[in-house]
This record gives C-alpha cells, structure tokens and sequence, in this order.
C-alpha cells in the first residue's frame, strides 16, 4: 500500500505480533506498520473483520493496537519507542491478573 | 487560575489566535496532542525543516509557508506550549472553564475563563460497501502519512471522491514520483452553468486559488493519469483487505485494481467538544454538516468559550489565521488590555479579507457539494464501522417511531464504540431524516460525553489524589 | 366513546412496560413521548434485576421487588420470543465489597430483609476472598461479597426497545416527540390530553401518568400530589474485555457485549446530567481496588441521569380520588420493576382500582 518516499536515517527497532520492525525515529506506530506492509491492525469485535487506518488523525480509533503495557492505544498517535512491543488488537481485550 | 487564555489546537486557528493574545499581553496556554506545532495542514512541518528533506519539496509551496506562522508564534514569551497533551475533558462553569488533558500517562485538570477551541476539521465520513477493509483511508490520511512519516502510496494507488484535495495530493504524489492509477471524481468536469455567477463574482480576487486548482488539473491530464468525471457509485472489494474498486458512472459499472483506495468527501467541522461543552449547533445544508452557533464575536453559546479555525465552520487555513486574529482582539478587549493602532487598521483588512475568502469558499462548496451516495447508503452498507451497524438497521428503527439519533444509539448500538459517534453521527442523523421526512435541524445529532480522548481508568483515578 | 381505553404519558421503562402489558391485554391504547433529547432515565441506568437493598424500610416493597425478579426470566422470555431481542437476562447477583465495612453494610441488610420476609423466602450466601477469587479470579485483595440467586442485570437498551417495538406489534399506538401539556377530565368521566396549544392528542377512559420526572407538572392541575426529586448518578463504561464475570455486581457488571459498567454515584445536583471528574474518579478508584486489572482499561464513555426519587425510595402507585381514571405511578428501579409492571400493574388499571394490597404505596404516607 505505502513505500517509504526516504531511506530510514535513525534507525527505531520494535516488535509487532513479535517480529521485528525497523523504522524511522519519530514515526507513528502506526506509519511504521504500513511502512512494512502491515494492513491488519485490528480485529472489530462485533463482526471479527479485519480493521486498519482510516483517519490517521486519532478520531476513527481503527488503528488499535496492544502496547505490551499500557493497554489499547490509537497506533495514530502514538510513537515508536526502541524495543516496545507491540500486537494487532484482538478486539476484546484480554485482562490479566495484576501482580 | 494560571493563564488568562487556553488555546486548544496549534494549528493556523490556534497559533493566530495565541500570537494575538500575546502580543496583546495576555498569559496564554496552547494545548495540542500532536508534537509539533502546525495542524492537519502544516502537520510536522517543523519535523521536516529540521530533516532538511526532499518531502517538503514534493508537498510544495504552501505546506512549507506554514513554518513562518509557526516560527513567529513561538518567538512570543507569554505563550506556555503543551505539545503532546490532549483535551478529553470539558466542562463550563458559570464563571470558568475546566479541562481534563493527558500528557503521557499523566492525567490533570486545569481551568481559565477563557478557552478558544482550534481544533479543527476532520474528513466527511464516506459509508460505502467495502469501506471497512484495510486499504480504504481518507485522503487526508494518507497526506498525513506522507507529511509526518515521508510515506508515499504506491503506484496504482485509486482517489476518489471529490474536492481540491483530491488535485492537490494527486500532484504532491506526481512530485514524488508516485503514479496514481486513476482518479475517480465525483465532481462534473466543468463549472455548471448555475454556479458561473458565484464563479465571476470571486474569479478576480480568488484569481490564484483558481489558477493553482487549474493548474492541479492540467498537471494530472499531462501526466496522462486516467482522471473520470461525473462518477457516482463505489464499493471496495477484497477478502481480509482491498483488492479493487468498483464505481459508476454514467449508468456503466467498471472496476480497478488496487491494493490502497483513498476517499475524500471534504472536511467538516470537528464539533465533538463544542457539543460536549453544550454549545448550541446550526445545521449548515449546502454542506451537510453542523458548526456551533457563534456571536458576532466569535464566542458560542457558553460563556468564555470561543471558537476559531475550521472546527466553527470550514474556510481554509487563511480564514482561520484572520479568525485567529480578530478572537484575539476580542478576547483581549474582555480582558482589558489595551490594542495598538497597527492592530486596530489591520482589524478593518481582517475582515474585508475574510469576506473574499466566504466568497470563494462559496463557490468551492458549489462546485464540489457532498457526494449524495455517502449520504444514502444502501441497506447492508456499514455506517457505525464500531459496532458494526448498518444504514438498514436505522431505518427499521426510525419505522418504529425512534425519535432521533440518542434513541437510536441506545437501540442499536450505532454511535457507542471507542470513536463515539465521530464516524456515524452524520449519517445516522440523516438516515432518520430520510425516514422521517423532518429536516435534519428537528432531528437532531449524538449528544457527547466524556472522555474526548482516550484515557485509562488509573489515569482518571489519579485525579482523586490531586 | 373515547379514541382509546388507556392514554400513557411518557414512553421511558415504566410507561412503556405498561403500554405492553396493556396492549398484551387486549386494550386499546396510546404512549406519548417527548424528543429525542428528553430527560429519559431508561436511557442511563444501570441495568441491575436488583432486590438487595430495596425496602429496608418498607418490607411490602422489599416483597414487591422480589416478586419482580420471579418474573423477570418468564417477562425476558416473552419478550425475546415476540421480538427477536435478546434482553441478555442473567439470573443471580454479588455484591462484591471493596473493604470490611463495606461487606459488613451489605450482609447486615441482606439480614434485614430476609428478616422481613420471613428466613427461607430470601437466601443469601456469603463468599469470603477465597471463595470469590476461584469464582471471579481476578478479583483484587478484597474481602469478599455476597450472592444472591434473586438478583441480576440485563440489557436496559434493549429491555426498552423490545417494549417499544412489541407494543406496537400488539396494536399499541406509540407517539414520539408528542408531548402532553395537560391532562382534562371530561364530563362523561373520561379525560382529553392537551399539547402545549390547546389542541386535543387523544380522549381515553383512563390515564397513566408516568412521564419520570415530567410527571409533576402534569399532576399539579389535578390536585395530585406526587413528591419526586431528581437524585444523579454517574456511569462509566469501559472498552470490552473478554469474559471476566458472568453475574453482576451492584456497582461492577460485565455487559454481554464485554464492557464493564462500572458506578453508578448519587447526588442532589437538580436536573445537571453532566458528569464531574471528582465522582468518575472516585467511581474508578473503587473499582480498580475490586478488579485492578481494570485500571490499564480505556473509559470507552462515562453520563450521568437522574433518578425518580421519593422521599423514602419506595415507589408510588397513586388514583386520583378526585379524577379516578387519572393513575400516577413513579418509582426508582424501573428495569427492576418492569416485569410487574406490565404483568400486574397494567391491570389494576384495567381494573379501574388499585388493589388494597398495595394502599401502602400511595404517598400519603408521607404526610404522616
Ligand atoms: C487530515 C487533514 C488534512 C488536511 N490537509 C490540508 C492541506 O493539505 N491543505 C489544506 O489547505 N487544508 C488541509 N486540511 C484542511 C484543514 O482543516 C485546514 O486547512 C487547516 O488546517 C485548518 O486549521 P485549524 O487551525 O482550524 O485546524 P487544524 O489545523 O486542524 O488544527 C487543529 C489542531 O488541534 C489539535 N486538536 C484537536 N483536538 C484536540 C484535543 N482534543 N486535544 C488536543 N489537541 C487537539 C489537533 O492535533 C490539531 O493540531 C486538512 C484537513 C484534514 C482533516
Ligand atoms: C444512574 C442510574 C442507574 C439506575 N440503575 C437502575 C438499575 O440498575 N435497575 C433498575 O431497576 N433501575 C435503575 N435505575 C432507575 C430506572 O432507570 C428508572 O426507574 C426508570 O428508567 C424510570 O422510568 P420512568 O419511565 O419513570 O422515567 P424515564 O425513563 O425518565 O421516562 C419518562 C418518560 O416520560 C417522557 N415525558 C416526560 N414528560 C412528558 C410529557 N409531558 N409528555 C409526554 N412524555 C413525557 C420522557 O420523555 C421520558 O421518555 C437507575 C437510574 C439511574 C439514574
Ligand atoms: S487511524 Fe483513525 S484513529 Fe488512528
């Protein structure tokens, strides 16, 4: 869908669905997933179709995904971070138990 | 109380209006959720300076002009920035205005008499079939892809839909050498005969406008992209994610392939905090949206909250630096500080200036009026992309004597997901209307409640601690 | 002869449960409703089939409610049966306690009850932290809760759409944005509904007033008194979470949808139905003490509305001595109250009188 219109000048390294990503510093999650083809980020619970970007300015909340940490986050508007993990939403969110 | 003024939104609207509160002397916090200062139009312009890279060559002229208006901004010493701090809370009292914001994981309130919403606009929400597979995406997102990240569409990318955006961003892409693989647009090919009056009465002063929308158009012919006039229909196809598009036009059905479908249907207001804040709202008809009600000063019905920029009406960018700068004299004169000489001429150019720009912006909507198949999807069309409600769902429930989309939503869920109706609202109010048979006025729109951006349980909790 | 046998005023869980009760009885009848942005309590309550906590100090209510919940599976059946909604009934209900005191309050007034109804007509059990941590696991370091197989929650949504969309079916007359200005008794004994100009909506051999906290103004010119106050309560919701709990508790449910409810405050704030961080945040924190797990969870939506509160919290079912086909009935817990409503108290009206039986709700006792 999307190519990269520059070379990755600084270099950001983190998980999706634990593979390895690379992207630019300061990218969006969000613009880092469809930089590497990514076009599922999240699973609509009502009727289990597959969701990604639509806005990409925070209001259509399409672009969810699970921040290892912090829960249910717009991939829109968050950045990425060196090592973060992160997963594809599933839809329901699974809670754990806290230590 | 800390500062006189909270800006929310550091866009044109916001950074004209903080500027003039400043230079006036007035103590002003802008608050905005991006990084950077700059808006949807100027979105991470200073990103890009500091990069020094082609992108902003390819986005052309008028995206990097917005880094002076930044620049000047952030030269003036009374204003207070909070970048990456998002407004999900608001709440008029009788005498203040209270706002809940997150900055990271930190959660606050904060209060001022006055707060001038700049907010903005957002894409006109498009239902069609297949509009929930990935691959489908606004216009404006995948322009702010490309100004935020450098990500460019790939070859074969399809627009549809119509408006300006569509001619501007299709030449934005041929800068960057990307070949779009058709452009399917809504609008007819040439001025209607109806709208030539409008047309000659802002051709002189509108002159550049026009010539650079020309001059998009002539770009895309001699590039030899297919560009199809008068289409009225689309579906996106495709399993798990787009695989082609469908449209027609003239009565025929054809059909593309493409990995990435981007829909434009224009931008309306974005009204999700002044109908929090209990503003009242005027349905605007030509255009088919709702804008807050505002007096000839610039304030909503709600005592000290004010609203400049495209979130009380869309104009453009210009308007709403001139928007900026009159609220900041008006706001300034509430506060008893005193206004320059200078501010008081340039307050007479402001407004002949923003007469011109209604003028235009008049026969813009005209010629490039909202796509009437948006607005009456087909029965199985998906129209809460949330909850997975269809346009069929709304009208069985209007047929049983629903009384208007807050009814609705509590029957169908439509308008209850994590975007909170942003998605749905318009549609849902017009497919009641549609029933119904009464004006879209006497339906009525969502009514909106707190949190206006996400916040998490531990985040609202923490206020108990403050 | 008057267009219809019964007029209802107001559209929200108690007009509409008796538009379908009657309708369901063969009579012929009508529901006016105001607009779409009318104070609507079947809008924003929580959803609770509750008996705990109800006539603390009028055991005829704590009967009635539980009454109401006998019926509530037989009611929901019914319903889903003619519509097609599910109201997502379930049966059985905890209370789970945030701290000591708090578990203590609530075993001490299921004792009461029981007390009142006479031992075996009302059972309870009391589960300690450990008991509850294998039924809940993820319950926090809380002491515990009780349980009761008379309590229960459904969907409040649908429980209203159903009634609307059924009585219909069943010939009853709904009429939206259709408000009633007053209400006039005519010679031959029945009465003409009035809008704000005058004209006539509908004449009927009997009215129902039951039109929330619109039903004051309407009673006024009647010489009925109705003594109502709105008390506001504020709700949050979450985003949806995989299953965690099946029954609910009285301020933590699981929706079938997977949100969490989470609240619901009271407070004396007139006719504000906006929401104040103070109380949302004070609503999470408990919460978050109960279930920590949902403090890493996004507040999908959070409202306030107001209930239909008397001056002891029991409902009131009232005949105008002076107009006998005028009824006026209000009550908090009117998803609670539904299934008897449209089973019970849609005849009395029928009937033409209230039971004796229920003499103990009528608001007189208030002047006392
Ligand atoms: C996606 C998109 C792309 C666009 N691109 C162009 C373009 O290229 N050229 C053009 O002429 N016009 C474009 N427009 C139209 C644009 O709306 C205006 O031209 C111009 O940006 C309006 O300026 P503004 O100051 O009113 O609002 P904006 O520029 O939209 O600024 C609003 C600001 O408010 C912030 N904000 C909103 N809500 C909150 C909140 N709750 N908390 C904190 N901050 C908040 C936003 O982050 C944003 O920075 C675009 C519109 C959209 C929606
Ligand atoms: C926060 C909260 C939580 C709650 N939780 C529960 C719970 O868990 N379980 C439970 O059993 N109960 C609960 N309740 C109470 C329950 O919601 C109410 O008992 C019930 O909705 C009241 O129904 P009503 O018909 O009296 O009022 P409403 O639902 O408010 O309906 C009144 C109707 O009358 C209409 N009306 C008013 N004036 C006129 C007029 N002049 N002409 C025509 N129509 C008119 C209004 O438009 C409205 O539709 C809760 C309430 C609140 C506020
Ligand atoms: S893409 Fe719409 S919210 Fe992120």
């Amino acid at each position: 869908m999307f190519r990269r219109g520059q070379e990755i000048a600084n270099p950001v390294r983190f998980k999706f669905n634990g593979q390895t990503i690379t992207s630019e510093d300061g990218d969006t999650i969000a613009a880092a997933l469809l930089a590497a083809g990514v076009t599922h980020f999240r699973t609509a619970p009502e009727d289990a179709s597959n969701r990604g970007p639509l806005c990409m300015i925070g209001n259509c909340f399409e672009c969810l995904v699970d921040i290892k940490g912090k829960g249910s986050r717009q991939a829109c508007r968050e950045r990425v971070v060196e090592g973060m993990s992160v997963r594809s939403h599933p839809g329901l969110v699974v809670p754990k138990a806290q230590p | 109380m800390t500062h006189d003024v909270l800006v929310i939104g550091a866009g044109p609207g916001g950074l004209s209006v903080a500027s003039g509160l400043a230079r006036a002397g007035a103590c002003v916090q802008v608050i905005d959720e991006q990084p950077y200062a700059g808006g949807q139009i100027f979105r991470a312009s200073e990103k890009s300076a500091r990069a020094g890279n082609e992108i902003r060559g390819w986005l052309g002229e008028e995206y990097s002009g917005g880094l002076d208006l930044i620049r000047s901004a952030k030269r003036q010493e009374r204003i207070d920035w909070q970048f990456a701090t998002s407004v999900w809370d608001i709440r008029c009292e009788d005498d203040h205005i209270e706002l809940g914001l997150v900055h990271g994981e930190t959660a606050s309130i904060t209060q001022a008499r006055h707060v001038v919403l700049a907010s903005g606009a957002m894409e006109r929400p498009a239902p069609f079939k297949g509009w929930t597979l990935p691959g489908v995406m606004g216009i404006g997102a995948a322009q702010t892809l490309f100004k935020d990240a450098g990500l460019v569409p790939e070859n074969g990318v399809v627009l549809a839909g119509s408006g300006p955006l569509l001619y501007l961003f299709a030449n934005q892409l041929l800068s960057a050498g990307v070949r779009p693989g058709a452009i399917l647009d809504f609008a007819a090919k040439w001025v209607s005969a109806q709208h030539l009056v409008p047309l000659t009465r802002v051709a002189w002063h509108s002159r550049t406008a026009l010539l650079k929308g020309l001059k998009w158009r002539s770009r895309i012919a001699r590039a030899g992209i297919p560009h199809l006039f008068g289409v009225d229909e689309l579906e996106a196809v495709g399993k798990d994610e787009v695989q082609g598009v469908h449209y027609r036009k003239g009565g025929q059905s054809h059909q593309f392939e493409t990995s990435l479908l981007l829909v434009h249907d224009g931008v309306i207001p974005n009204t999700h905090m002044t109908v929090a804040a209990g503003c009242d709202h005027n349905w605007l008809a030509q255009q088919q949206y709702w804008q807050p009600g505002l007096n000839d000063k610039g304030q909503t019905s709600q005592q000290g909250l004010w609203v400049v920029g495209d979130c009380a009406g869309i104009m453009g960018a210009e308007a709403a630096e001139i928007q900026g700068r009159i609220v900041a004299r008006n706001i300034a004169g509430k506060l008893g500080l005193a206004i320059g000489k200078a501010e008081a001429t340039q307050a007479q150019k402001d407004l002949a200036e923003l007469k011109k720009l209604a003028a235009l912006r008049q026969f813009i909507d005209l010629q490039y009026p909202p796509a009437k198949t948006f607005a009456t999807p087909a029965d199985d069309t998906v129209i809460c992309r949330c909850e997975a409600v269809t346009a069929g769902e709304i009208r069985e429930i209007a047929q049983l004597g629903c009384q208007g989309p807050n009814q609705a939503r509590a029957f169908t869920r439509a308008g209850m997901g994590p975007c909170m109706g942003r998605g749905c609202g318009l549609s849902v109010s017009r497919l009641m209307a549609e029933v119904s048979g009464n004006d879209i006025e006497q339906v009525g729109h969502y009514s909106t409640r707190t949190p206006l951006k996400p916040v998490t349980l531990s985040q609202l909790a923490s206020l108990n601690d403050t | 002869m008057a267009d219809y046998d019964v007029a209802i005023v107001g559209g929200g869980l108690l007009g509409s449960a008796f538009g379908w009760g009657l309708a369901r009885a063969g009579a012929r009848c009508v529901v006016f409703d105001e607009g779409d942005n009318a104070i609507r309590t079947a809008r924003g309550n929580f959803g609770l089939v509750w008996v705990q906590g109800k006539g603390q100090n009028m055991p005829a209510y704590a009967s009635w409610s539980l009454r109401a919940s006998r019926l509530w599976g037989d009611f929901a059946t019914e319903l889903c049966e003619a519509t097609g909604i599910n109201l997502q009934y379930v049966k059985g209900g905890y209370d789970i306690a945030a701290d000591e005191q708090e578990l203590e309050q609530t075993i001490a007034g299921l004792k009461k009850i029981q007390a009142q109804m006479g031992g075996a007509a009302y059972d309870f059990e009391v589960l300690d932290h450990k008991v509850l941590k294998s039924e809940i696991p993820l319950v926090g370091n809380i002491p515990g809760a009780t349980y009761t197989e008379h309590d229960g929650h459904c969907n409040p949504l649908l429980l209203l759409r159903a009634l609307h969309q059924d009585m219909q079916a069943k010939g009853a007359l709904y009429r939206p944005n259709c408000p009633v200005a007053s209400v006039n008794p005519l010679s031959g004994g029945s009465y003409q509904l009035l809008d704000r100009s005058g004209n006539v909506l509908a004449t009927a051999g009997k009215v129902i007033v039951s039109a929330g906290h619109g039903s004051r103004r309407l009673n006024e010119p009647l010489g009925i008194d109705l003594p109502i106050r709105a008390d506001q309560g504020q709700v949050l919701v979450t985003e949806k979470v995989a299953p965690v709990m099946k029954h609910a508790s009285s301020s933590v449910r699981q929706t079938d949808n997977g949100s969490f409810l989470l609240g619901p405050s009271s407070k004396d704030v007139g006719h504000d139905t906006r929401t104040d961080l103070k109380t949302l945040a004070a609503i999470a924190s408990r919460c978050i003490t109960i279930f920590p797990f949902l403090g890493s969870l996004r507040l999908q939506r959070a409202w306030g509305a107001l209930r239909v509160m008397t001056p002891d919290g029991n409902p009131v079912y009232q005949q105008s001595e002076a107009h006998p086909g005028v009824f006026s009935f209000a009550c908090h817990s009117g998803v609670t109250l539904a299934a008897v409503h449209a089973f019970e108290v849609a005849s009395w009206v029928t009937d033409g009188v209230i039971p004796a039986e229920f003499g103990v709700f009528h608001p007189r006792r208030f002047n006392v």
